[in-house]
């Protein structure tokens, strides 16, 4: 017999995940292939971490959340237009509890100094976490736009014409952002920076709106305050971030540690409001089973 | 012998990049799914990339429509991991393989003719405009 050689932590790790990523596909097309998809994960990630730098691994995860969304997208596309609803619905709803934790981790990653190996602040996985922040925060406010075109899915008749429009704006707001972070890939300027926060600015906005809706005409089962107090944080700080500036003209900037509680707070409630969602998808597939 | 399957819709080409490429990766004989993965980014210099996701759900989409099957066989079991599934080309798979690589050599042999190449290389529609 061949024996089975240790795998290294991080593709242990990695392969962990994975495992956890395939439960967004649907269940029969999960039970037939997940095996096999978990295994093909392993070998490119043994395959990634063997060839080249810890950059290898990173770039193998960027694609396969990407392919992850888009053969998850075509799998429940292919199961018939009643399953092809909630099934949608409900997968939007992982992927915006996903963006929750893909765009935290990405801001924290944010936060590490630039990796140099002379300066004693920066650790050596500084150089993986400054790779990642990009693609993190991309893959997470893709995953946001998910999750946005799910309640439009789930609520769009229901939420009148606040929510609708809230949530329109939101889904302009999430491309903006994405151009915005895509564009600080390629080069580290103003406009680019400034494009990814106004359009993350106009993403809560949006949310803020539907958020009203939501409480208006109680669309979710329960919490149906979450919405509104989460998304609301994000453009409460920059407005009084512009006014005090715009009064004062004296260049204050908000404490970190405000700026860090607003963030925490506003994706960790994205994650929730996506939890409920796909909560609420699976009710209406079993009321409809 | 590969067994004379019929293919549903075989017909429908072309093919797309995924299907062709893995119909591609086992004409040489069966292989598993990271070695058709494998084999499909060397066919294609590293330009397509699949990921497990893509990879499976053509499988799925391509034992349904009879273009390859599931092979019961392992080359060596000592060497292998026995929860490996292998797959190859149905007759039906071979054919649509070849329709597809005929329609795009037509493809080629169009574009040849039109010295698209040479076009190109001198600086296509720029060149027009300078001319």
């Amino acid at each position: 017999m061949q024996s089975k050689l240790r795998e290294p932590a991080s593709v242990n790790i990695s392969v962990q995940l994975y495992q956890l990523l395939v439960r967004v596909y649907p269940s029969r097309f999960r039970h037939q292939y997940g095996d096999l998809m978990v295994q093909v994960f392993r070998d490119s990630c043994l395959q990634a971490n063997h060839q080249s730098s810890p950059d290898g691994l990173l770039l193998l995860w960027v694609r396969t959340l990407v392919d992850t969304l888009l053969s998850a997208i075509e799998q429940y596309s292919n199961r018939g237009t009643v399953m092809t609803k909630s099934g949608w619905i409900k997968l939007s709803g992982w992927f915006m509890a996903a963006s929750s934790v893909l765009s935290l981790v990405g801001w924290l990653a944010s936060t590490r100094p630039d990796y140099n190996e002379y300066n004693a602040a920066s650790w050596p996985i500084d150089g993986l976490l400054n790779a990642a922040v990009g693609p993190l925060i991309f893959m997470g406010v893709l995953f946001i736009a998910c999750g946005i075109l799910g309640l439009w899915a789930r609520f769009g008749k229901q939420a009148g014409s606040l929510g609708q429009a809230g949530l329109i704006i939101s889904l302009a707001g999430a491309a903006a952002a994405l151009v915005g972070v895509a564009g600080l890939s390629i080069s580290d300027s103003s406009p680019w920076w400034e494009t990814a926060m106004i359009g993350l600015t106009v993403l809560f906005i949006g949310l803020v709106l539907f958020g009203i809706s939501c409480l208006q005409r109680k669309l979710f089962s329960r919490w149906n305050s979450l919405p509104l107090l989460t998304s609301i944080l994000w453009p409460l700080l920059v407005l009084s971030d512009l006014l005090f500036n715009s009064i004062t003209n004296s260049g204050f900037e908000m404490p970190g540690s405000v700026v860090a509680i607003v963030i925490i707070a506003a994706f960790t409630g994205v994650g929730l409001v996506g939890y409920l969602l796909q909560a609420d998808a699976r009710k209406l597939q079993s009321a409809t089973a | 012998m590969m067994p004379n399957t019929p293919a549903k819709n075989v017909e429908n080409l072309p093919l797309t990049p995924a299907v062709f490429n893995i119909l591609l990766a086992l004409i040489d004989g069966e292989k598993h799914g990271y070695a058709i993965m494998l084999e499909v980014e060397t066919n294609t210099n590293g330009e397509v990339k699949m990921g497990p996701g893509t990879l499976y759900g053509s499988i799925k989409r391509m034992l349904e429509a009879g273009l390859i099957e599931e092979s019961g066989e392992r080359p060596d079991p000592q060497l292998d991991d026995q929860r490996r599934r292998y797959y190859r080309l149905t007759g039906a798979g071979q054919r649509a393989l070849k329709a597809e690589a005929e329609r795009l050599a037509r493809q080629v042999t169009i574009a040849r003719m039109k010295q698209v190449l040479e076009f190109a290389a001198r600086g296509g529609c720029h060149a027009i405009k300078v001319a």
